[in-house]
């Protein structure tokens, strides 16, 4: 297939990451499967990116330390790929993969993923497609971080981590502040108060084991989504 | 209608030399030299607008370009500086996606556009140009998010300082060797740290009292770089 009849491929339905997954199927049928206890890391911030991961089960935050502090880059769930800039890079990892619950991930080694992109060269197209849609993902949370109040921000963070946790598990999510912290960027004190107004207008309910969402239609009115 | 400029050629192009395209092939040179168009584009002028279907690549010849991306309140918030070498629209066109912010000149700006056939064909023939892009994008990606994460957790002086040094590396400065070569409005200045106007005017005067800069105008002059460096917290 040429590249311009690949590139027009590219705009029909299918995600990257099912491109890639059917693209790739020679090579993940050979390989690991890794189990992952929740807060166990796939791959530290730095570590030299050795291989790329395939979700299979459990929702991974992407991490990156500031000042002993974290910050969530992004949240991935089953069926997406993890390290992939990286080992395309030589590069270490520029963030941290953990698991926020009970993780399984087949574990692809950064030579064999390589030798087989050569040998497949139109796979870059939808690898760039990829990448691509994660710069945007992140240039919109900078445009939502400089310019959304605090108050929208805390309440996109609860329902997006509530939704990539609602697509792994039966029961509703527990949500950690911490995470609520990182993927919000918000200061300690003001998500403190701002969680309890929160439940103080039954938007959520804290407990011991984390959050729980009880209102999603009010906290998307407050995030701004409706 | 008469160009008010000689387009240039790319093979003589100095631009080019800080290029993605700057390992070309002669046939790519010659196929791009054939089939691209030269534009001048006055300030303010806009190129491309977010939400817009990509024609081409576009490759800054001359000038300085900021892109940027518009909040629901219609804020913007500039995502990213280009100068001579750089290219613009490289993540839409190759992703068959539509352009995910707007790009407008900053100063007179020279621009040619590359058709995407003929740029889809150079690439399909030169595994390098693709190589070259990928790590381009990638590091767009770790700026990003570089980015993201400064604006999350660093205090507003901070940024500022830490702007204000990008702004040297990226386009250095005038015979001076203070004054940043590149003049943008406090409230361009303000999207990219991502603050209030206001804020960044009060804290470019406390800069300036504290003797780190100069401000004529919209000339900035960087008077003391290592304690920009200690406040940005960065290394040297």
């Amino acid at each position: 297939m040429t590249m311009a009849v690949e590139h027009r491929a590219l705009t029909d339905g299918l995600s990257y990451a099912a491109r890639l997954r059917q693209g790739l199927t020679l090579l993940l049928d050979g390989s690991e499967s890794v189990r992952f206890e929740p807060g166990a890391a796939l791959y530290r911030e730095n570590d030299a990116g050795e291989a790329i991961y395939l979700l299979e089960n459990g929702v991974v935050k992407q991490i990156r330390s500031c000042r002993g502090g974290e910050c969530i880059v992004g949240l991935s769930n089953r069926g997406e790929f993890l390290g992939i800039r990286d080992v395309m890079l030589f590069a270490q990892y520029s963030s941290g993969a953990v698991a926020i619950g009970p993780v399984d991930a087949l574990r692809i080694e950064r030579e064999e993923f390589r030798e087989f992109l050569q040998q497949n060269p139109s796979l870059q197209l939808t690898i760039f497609g990829m990448l691509s849609r994660s710069i945007e993902d992140v240039e919109s949370k900078l445009v939502s971080i400089s310019t959304k109040s605090a108050r929208r921000r805390v309440a996109w963070a609860l329902l997006k981590l509530r939704k990539a946790l609602l697509s792994d598990y039966t029961v509703e999510p527990r949500l950690a502040v911490s995470d609520i912290s990182a993927l919000s960027t918000c200061a300690d004190g003001t998500l403190v108060k701002l969680l309890r107004d929160f439940e103080r207008r039954s938007l959520i309910k804290r407990s011991d084991v984390g959050i729980e969402v009880l209102d999603e239609s009010g906290l998307r009115r407050v995030s701004g989504e409706y | 209608m008469k160009k008010r400029f000689e387009s240039p050629q790319c093979e003589t192009c100095g631009s080019r030399e800080n290029s993605i395209l700057c390992d070309l092939s002669h046939s790519g040179v010659l196929q791009i030299d054939g089939s691209k168009n030269t534009n001048s584009y006055k300030r303010g002028q806009i190129i491309f607008y977010e939400g817009n279907r990509p024609s081409g690549l576009f490759c800054i010849f001359k000038g300085k370009v900021k892109i940027y991306k518009s909040s629901e309140s219609g804020r913007e918030h500039i995502v990213r500086l280009a100068k001579n070498g750089d290219v613009l629209g490289y993540r839409a066109l190759l992703s068959g996606e539509l352009y995910s912010a707007t790009a407008e000149a900053l100063e007179e700006t020279v621009l040619c556009h590359i058709p995407q056939a003929t740029f889809l064909q150079i690439l399909a023939e030169d595994h390098q140009l693709m190589n070259r892009l990928m790590q381009l994008l990638t590091h767009d990606l770790r700026e990003a998010e570089e980015r993201m994460v400064e604006l999350s957790q660093l205090p507003v002086r901070e940024r500022l300082a830490q702007t204000l040094l990008m702004l040297n590396s990226t386009f250095g400065t005038a015979d001076d060797g203070a004054t940043l070569d590149i003049q943008l409005t406090r409230e361009d200045l303000a999207n990219i740290v991502g603050t209030a106007t206001e804020s960044c005017i009060r804290l470019l005067s406390e800069f300036r009292k504290e003797g780190l800069v100069q401000l004529n105008g919209k000339k900035i002059a960087i008077t003391d770089k290592q304690a920009l460096i200690r406040l940005a917290n960065v290394v040297d």
